[in-house]
């Protein structure tokens, strides 16, 4: 068997496991941003008057913590799609 | 399913990512152009990146304004909204990129680039002082 042939099955095969594992990064997003909601949630019973502020800060929050989830998103679809260790064969 | 009406705060911060977002799409389309990759295929991939991801912060926000409507009793609920609309936004922004890297005339690394650029327009506001870090 060509080894080269060998070589990019084992590479293609690793980049399917590693784009797989990239995801659990996904999974933190999730519970993070149903968290904080629990919390602001708690905080307007308190103080209503701060809904406002409260909001603002969840939503642009709750951006910035997606973006963990994206990247592992992003560093999967690569891997799959646009595979840079497949050419070094 | 109902709809509410964005509220005031939504609408603001949507216009305000929206306006980074082409900006920062600009400049990738004159780094493309600087390395000699600049074609139709990535324009196509950047605007299709670009729509997908204002509209993806445009629900999060409205999934946000949603869940503090919601009374503190309701927090299991408020929890369950927001992290089912962060899988439909995601399994979302799955397809679309499975779509762009499937279609010849369409860049789908041009396409999955301008989905991070939310991050850094916050990122900007933070610097410039538009956001204030709380």
């Amino acid at each position: 068997m060509d080894t080269t042939i060998l070589a990019k099955a084992i590479v293609c095969g690793c980049s399917a496991l590693g784009a797989g594992v990239s995801m659990i990064g996904g999974l933190g997003p999730g519970i993070g941003e149903g968290y904080a909601v629990g919390k602001a949630l708690e905080s307007m019973a308190r103080q209503p008057e701060m809904k406002g502020t409260l909001t603002t800060t969840m939503f642009m929050g709750c951006a910035v913590a997606e973006t963990t989830g994206l990247y592992s998103l992003i560093i999967a679809l690569l891997l799959l799609f646009v595979n840079p260790f497949v050419g070094l064969f | 399913m109902s709809f509410q009406k964005p509220q005031e705060t939504v609408l603001r911060e949507t216009k305000r990512i929206a306006i980074g977002e082409v900006v920062m799409l600009l400049l990738m389309l004159a780094v493309y152009a600087a390395l000699g990759r600049f074609a139709l295929p990535v324009v196509l991939g950047g605007v299709i990146g670009a729509a997908y991801a204002v509209f993806n912060f445009f629900m999060l926000g409205m999934t946000v304004q949603k869940a503090m409507g919601l009374r503190e009793e309701n927090e299991a609920l408020a929890t369950m909204q927001l992290r089912s609309s962060y899988n439909m936004r995601m399994i979302g922004m799955l397809v679309v990129a499975i779509i762009a890297f499937a279609l010849p005339f369409v860049d789908g690394l041009a396409c999955i680039i301008p989905m991070v650029f939310p991050r850094l327009t916050i990122l900007v506001l933070q610097l410039t002082g538009k956001i204030k870090d709380e």
